[in-house]
């Protein structure tokens, strides 16, 4: 299948093990690297906070490529390995095994870390982050029945695993700097949706807390705010959001600004590099606008399309983002983020198990959270691409099928 | 290997899908038009019911991770599922929709 050609893939998370499957399918014919520092091979991060915490779950359930797949596809997987120097002139890159790589094309998919915080006490064995397998491994055994678990972050990972520990029969407190969780992320209605559904399983949510510092006596450690009080924890987990991984990309000379500047077809500065998934810092033209995603379907979405770029072939993102959680028997999904709005339609009541959100700017929906209610999800992408305009009281009528909206408007193009 | 009475004609209307069980078996039932199809009612991707799914131009959406699925013939279109979802003969005898598993 070679054809001489040479390619590396730096980062062998979702978005990088996904572009080399995309590549391979799509009919790329040379040579493909894939470096990643993890000792696992690709697999889809989402499990890592719900089933395989909760359920025991193999951290890996969900792997990109199998082993076959590397073997067959003839994908050589450099695992455990970090790249440590990136010479975009010679197009060369230099593994910490010691190998020195020469590439034709490259694609940057190193994504992000845990963020770490800047706190007294936050370096110690038992304040963990939750990013990797190995993380999953890590923490799984500690979240027994009775142990106190302190989750700094109430964002999304750190309430998905805030619900698993609940489930696991843990003591849980979330600790979050803000009035409201997820602040950036939701509104005000589905924050507290969420919030009474944590509050329901047990789990104590405290906001607008200020941490000081963080104790460690010899078996447990105590979080400590700035007003005095203070949770006594076995376990304590950062959830404090992720620190991009671009001192690769910077340090050899790549337009960076918040990630890695690329096209929307993930193109960057410099010819024949490529960044996607977390790091990517990309144009959408749906929306017209730039943005980085750190979510599961734009690593997916951005292999794809830097597949078909390397091919020749025509391809860019400009889908809606889209998010979802799974945490207390709710399945949150998200289209649209970090819109502006003037209007809230909700479809549903917020005290009932599934309901809808919609945001809506000049009568256009720009935002919308389901919850519960995926099925919604298409005709509501629907409307939102097309830029429909909408009726705020048909919105609302759950008489009115959200469906016969979408194929109304499909007729009337 | 046997027939099994699932649902009645009327209890599903054209392009929705309703779920049933069979045993231990999760079985998805859909109506295309005048056509009845069953499929496993569990996405091979990751655990959802594909009966709380959207059904558009003869495939279903899986409400959790947007796999689609041909309804027809089970086949995993666009999507991060790598695995086709298995499908049942399905027959009707007068209004009654029958499975075989």
């Amino acid at each position: 299948m070679a054809d001489g050609s040479q390619l590396a893939i730096i980062g062998a998370g979702h978005a990088g093990g996904r572009a080399a499957v995309a590549l391979r399918k799509k009919g790329y014919e040379g040579a493909i690297h894939l470096i990643g520092e993890e000792a696992d091979p690709p697999y889809e991060r989402p499990p890592l906070s719900k089933e395989a915490l909760a359920e025991g779950a193999d951290p890996l359930i969900n792997r990109i490529g199998s082993d076959d797949f590397y073997r067959d596809a003839a994908v050589e997987l450099h695992l455990g390995v970090h790249a440590e120097s990136l010479d975009l002139r010679a197009r060369r890159v230099a593994l910490s095994s010691g190998v020195e790589l020469s590439y034709d094309s490259l694609i940057l998919a190193t994504g992000c870390r845990a963020r770490r915080l800047p706190l007294p006490g936050a370096e110690h064995e038992r304040v963990l982050t939750l990013r990797s397998a190995e993380d999953c491994r890590r923490l799984r055994p500690l979240l027994h029945a009775g142990a106190r678990v302190v989750l700094i972050g109430g964002g999304f990972i750190g309430l998905e695993v805030a619900a698993s520990a609940a489930k696991l029969g843990c003591r849980v407190t979330v600790l979050e700097a803000r009035p409201l969780l997820l602040e950036r992320a939701l509104t005000a209605v589905v924050s507290s949706h969420l919030a009474a559904r944590h509050a329901a399983a047990g789990v104590e949510i405290v906001t607008d807390a200020a941490i000081a510092e963080i104790r460690h006596g010899a078996s447990e450690s105590e979080v400590c705010l700035a007003d005095g009080v203070s949770y006594p924890a076995e376990v304590v987990i950062l959830g404090v959001g992720a620190t991009l991984n671009d001192e690769l990309p910077r340090a050899a000379g790549l337009d960076c600004a918040d990630g890695v500047l690329v096209d929307g077809a993930c193109r960057s500065s410099i010819e024949n590099v490529y960044a996607i998934g977390d790091l990517a810092h990309h144009h959408n033209m749906l929306l017209g606008r730039r943005l980085r995603l750190e979510s599961w379907e734009n690593a997916e979405l951005q292999a794809e399309v830097v597949a078909s770029t390397i091919l020749g072939e025509e391809a860019a993102c400009n889908s809606l983002p889209w998010f979802w959680t799974d945490q207390q028997g709710v399945n949150l999904q998200l289209l649209g983020c970090g819109e502006s709005w003037d209007e809230e339609v909700l479809r549903g009541s917020p005290e009932d198990d599934a309901f809808c959100a919609f945001y809506l700017r000049n009568g256009r929906i720009v935002m919308a959270a389901l919850i519960n209610s995926g099925r919604e999800r298409r005709p509501v992408k629907q409307l939102m691409e097309a830029a429909a305009s909408v009726v705020p009281e048909t919105l609302a009528d759950e008489g009115q099928k959200l469906r016969d909206l979408a194929k109304d408007l499909a007729n009337k193009a | 290997m046997a027939w099994h009475k699932v649902a009645t004609t009327s209890e599903i209307d054209d392009e929705e899908v309703i779920g049933v069980e069979v045993g231990e078996t999760q079985i998805a039932i859909y109506r295309l038009g005048d056509d009845f199809y069953a499929t496993s009612n569990i996405c091979t991707h990751a655990f959802a019911f594909l009966s709380d799914g959207y059904i558009e131009e003869g495939c279903v959406e899986c409400p959790l991770h947007q796999q689609l699925f041909r309804i027809a013939t089970g086949e995993a279109l666009e999507g991060p599922a790598e695995e086709d979802l298995k499908t049942f003969a399905v027959k009707l005898d007068g209004e009654n929709i029958l499975v075989e598993v």
